[in-house]
């Protein structure tokens, strides 16, 4: 469906762009802000990059489908949004991988709000390349191959970080869960 | 075991990590530029078209001045035409590479605003 659209933009018909719009834009933000961690730099990115695919649009041969070829653009807009701002962040190592049954049992004892807020506090403190993969992978779910394609990082990489994002996202819910845990402790005493 | 726990645990928490856009005019705000953008692009590359046809035609008509002033026996302030137009065809080169060196700044520029913005 993407294709006939997109000829239709060639064609002149530049509204048309707008379902590509509606169509990406949320997973897009959901992408950018995995890398920017930042609501507004996630707008702005999500922003330029549907205007570059627009510019570039000739350029798009159908060799791959849109979604990958968008999403390359979208995450090397999000990657020069986030040298420019110079975000660094600090990730501990020292910590063992916690028990996933412990965080699960504790994890299903939280309301979807409290779940939902968990996560995203998380996803904030772990890496930009690493939250994005988690993301490419277990939200959208990309293969291994696609997430290559995406990123430019070769596969065996992709594979690597993927499973040192596990275990980065399990450590920071576990340290969040702790913390959750004795607020509501505090609240209840 | 663990592994597999481990990766039913990570999607479940990836399926709560869904962010809608959370401004509302956002569509409205990016169609306004991506016409914008269509415009500018149009313009852009009419303008370039008749940039490089009035390059060509000036070129020619240049050309062929050249050719025909050669074939006049006339003196201008007492100096004979033909060496004065050894001046004038070594500024029309000058002028004719500069002008060629602009128009393709000019197509770089447009390719280069296209991958940056």
């Amino acid at each position: 469906m993407d294709s006939v659209y997109i000829q239709r933009v060639l064609n002149g018909i530049t509204d048309d762009f707008r379902y590509l719009i509606r169509k990406y834009k949320d997973l897009a933000f959901s992408v950018a802000l995995s890398v920017v961690k930042n609501e507004f730099d996630a707008e702005e990115v999500v922003q330029e990059a549907f205007i570059k695919a627009f510019q570039n649009l000739k350029s798009f041969r159908g060799k791959s489908d849109f979604k990958t070829w968008f999403y390359r653009i979208l995450v090397n807009e999000a990657f020069k949004r986030i040298r420019k701002t110079k975000k660094e962040m600090l990730l501990s190592e020292s910590d063992n991988v916690p028990d996933p049954e412990d965080i699960s049992d504790s994890f299903r004892g939280l309301d979807e709000e409290e779940q939902k807020f968990l996560v995203s506090e998380s996803l904030q403190k772990i890496s930009p390349k690493e939250c994005l993969i988690l993301q490419l992978f277990y939200f959208e779910g990309n293969s291994l191959v696609e997430i290559s394609n995406i990123t430019g990082w070769s596969e065996g990489n992709v594979k690597v970080m993927l499973h040192r994002a596990r275990k980065h996202l399990l450590k920071v819910v576990n340290a969040a869960m702790g913390k959750e845990l004795i607020i509501v402790k505090n609240e209840l005493s | 075991m663990n592994s597999a726990k481990e990766e039913k645990l990570i999607r479940e928490l990836m399926l709560k990590s869904e962010a809608k856009m959370p401004f509302a005019d956002f569509e409205e705000q990016l169609m306004q530029k991506i016409h914008k953008e269509a415009i500018t692009s149009r313009s852009l590359g009419k303008e370039i078209k008749l940039s490089w046809f009035f390059f060509v035609v000036g070129t020619l008509f240049g050309l062929s001045l050249n050719f025909i002033v050669m074939e006049m026996n006339k003196t201008i302030l007492g100096l004979p035409l033909q060496r004065l137009m050894l001046i004038i065809q070594a500024l029309f080169i000058i002028f004719l590479v500069f002008q060629f060196d602009k128009l393709i700044a000019l197509k770089k520029n447009v390719i280069g605003h296209h991958r940056d913005t």
